[in-house]
């Protein structure tokens, strides 16, 4: 990963069809890897908001469930004191 | 992105314009990388995301196991009960009254009641507080969802008052969310209205156990007959009058002809007695009163006697039955889904 520059100096490095490839190259490599970034930036996000989501509506069920079973505990205790059962 | 525009002769192909070409693209790498970067957090974000998910379904299940062994515990227990008598003592249109009429009593007897609170007037002066309600829940009473009011019920406002009353009785955690209680109404006027069976049938598609307490028309379960017995206990009924005699009837006793004998085995005479025999069909009564009706010169004899009650609650506390509230009584009969 990661573009390797080349350093032009003046009369030493040649401007010849590898270090003028190389521009070309690194260029269209960014403009690829830009574009896939961006599609998989926004595939991510939108499956940590609906995880997100997922996370608040079982969250929600869960505190629904917990009150279901203290009420039914409580239900089931106090029926089988009323009918005499243990 | 400092772009070159070339143009023969304005730039150079020179050491300047060249590394501020190669600064440029190296510039936009390190900008990719850092968007990389963001997308290794997101994906540790998800990943934590999933492995809490995971954790929360994993309670779901276990709670869920609970909750239907739970089930299954309630109804084996109720299955000791199912089909012997039952009595429901219930306060109507539960208002303040109620504190000073009919709950001192229940608690002088211990027994617990249900309560037919006006759901549209909770926090209504001379009504119960929500508050109030939750702590009445708590003591083990039986708070109802009671449509009140001026209106009765007709095809056209049912849906709007019945889901509206179901929705604010369980965001207020009058009841649990998926409990019997919350699909149990009381209405007072739905039998006034002229479609009686049409606000039953549109009220039943949003509760279960329809109680028609002020009306002729008795109790329905999606148009089941509930087969309860309601008796209005008030100056008028009580021992002594046809409720004694309707509240035995509904727990095995039959009214016949008993001879009488003596030590040495003649025939005295006889007398209509009423007899108990656990083989007699027992029913479920349901006997309700107003704590808050007691202006005799506007009610009459309809209004409420505490001692009648507490009369009442002595007679049944005798009797070979058990006293329920509402939400107990149908899990008794009906078991839990």
């Amino acid at each position: 990963m990661g573009y390797t520059k080349t350093v032009w100096q003046n009369n030493i490095t040649p401007i010849d069809e590898t270090n003028m490839n190389n521009i070309e190259n690194g260029i269209e490599d960014i403009e690829m890897q830009n574009t896939n970034n961006a599609i998989l930036l926004t595939s991510l996000q939108e499956q940590l908001a609906t995880l997100k989501t997922q996370e608040i509506n079982n969250a929600n069920l869960l505190n629904t469930l917990q009150a279901q079973v203290n009420s039914m505990q409580a239900t089931t205790s106090t029926i089988a004191n009323l009918v005499g059962v243990s | 992105m400092n772009k070159i525009y070339w143009d023969d002769f304005d730039y150079l192909v020179e050491e300047t314009t060249l590394n501020s070409i190669e600064n440029d693209i190296k510039a936009n790498d390190d900008d990719s990388f850092s968007t990389q970067n963001q997308i290794v957090q997101i994906q540790t974000q998800i990943t934590s995301m999933l492995n809490i998910i995971s954790n929360q379904q994993a309670l779901i299940k276990a709670l869920t196991n609970t909750l239907t062994s739970l089930k299954a515990t309630l109804n084996n227990v109720l299955t000791h009960y199912r089909g012997m008598a039952m009595v429901t003592f219930m306060d109507d249109d539960c208002s303040q009254a109620l504190l000073t009429g009919a709950y001192p009593i229940y608690e002088a007897k211990e027994i617990k009641a249900s309560l037919a609170c006006p759901i549209d007037l909770v926090d209504v002066d001379g009504y119960l507080s929500l508050a109030k309600i939750l702590e009445l829940k708590n003591e083990g009473y039986d708070p109802l969802n009671h449509i009140k009011g001026d209106y009765a019920l007709s095809p056209t406002n049912t849906p709007a008052l019945v889901s509206r009353c179901k929705q604010f009785i369980q965001d207020s955690c009058i009841v649990t969310p998926g409990t019997i209680t919350e699909d149990i109404i009381v209405y007072p006027f739905g039998n006034i209205d002229p479609n009686p069976t049409q606000v039953a049938n549109i009220a039943g598609e949003y509760i279960k156990y329809a109680l028609d307490v002020g009306g002729t028309t008795n109790l329905y379960n999606n148009f089941d007959d509930l087969e309860i017995a309601r008796l209005y206990l008030c100056q008028a009924t009580g021992m002594g009058t046809f409720m004694e005699d309707e509240i035995k009837k509904g727990t095995g006793y039959v009214n016949k002809w008993v001879d009488h004998y003596n030590s040495t085995g003649k025939w005295i005479g006889g007398d209509m007695e009423w007899v108990y025999d656990d083989s007699n069909p027992k029913g479920w009564t349901v006997i309700f009163n107003h704590s808050w009706m007691l202006d005799a010169d506007k009610y009459g004899d309809k209004i409420f006697v505490p001692q009648k009650l507490s009369e009442v609650v002595d007679f049944v506390k005798t009797l070979n039955c058990k006293i329920v509230t509402i939400t107990q009584g149908l899990l008794i009969k009906y078991g839990i889904e």
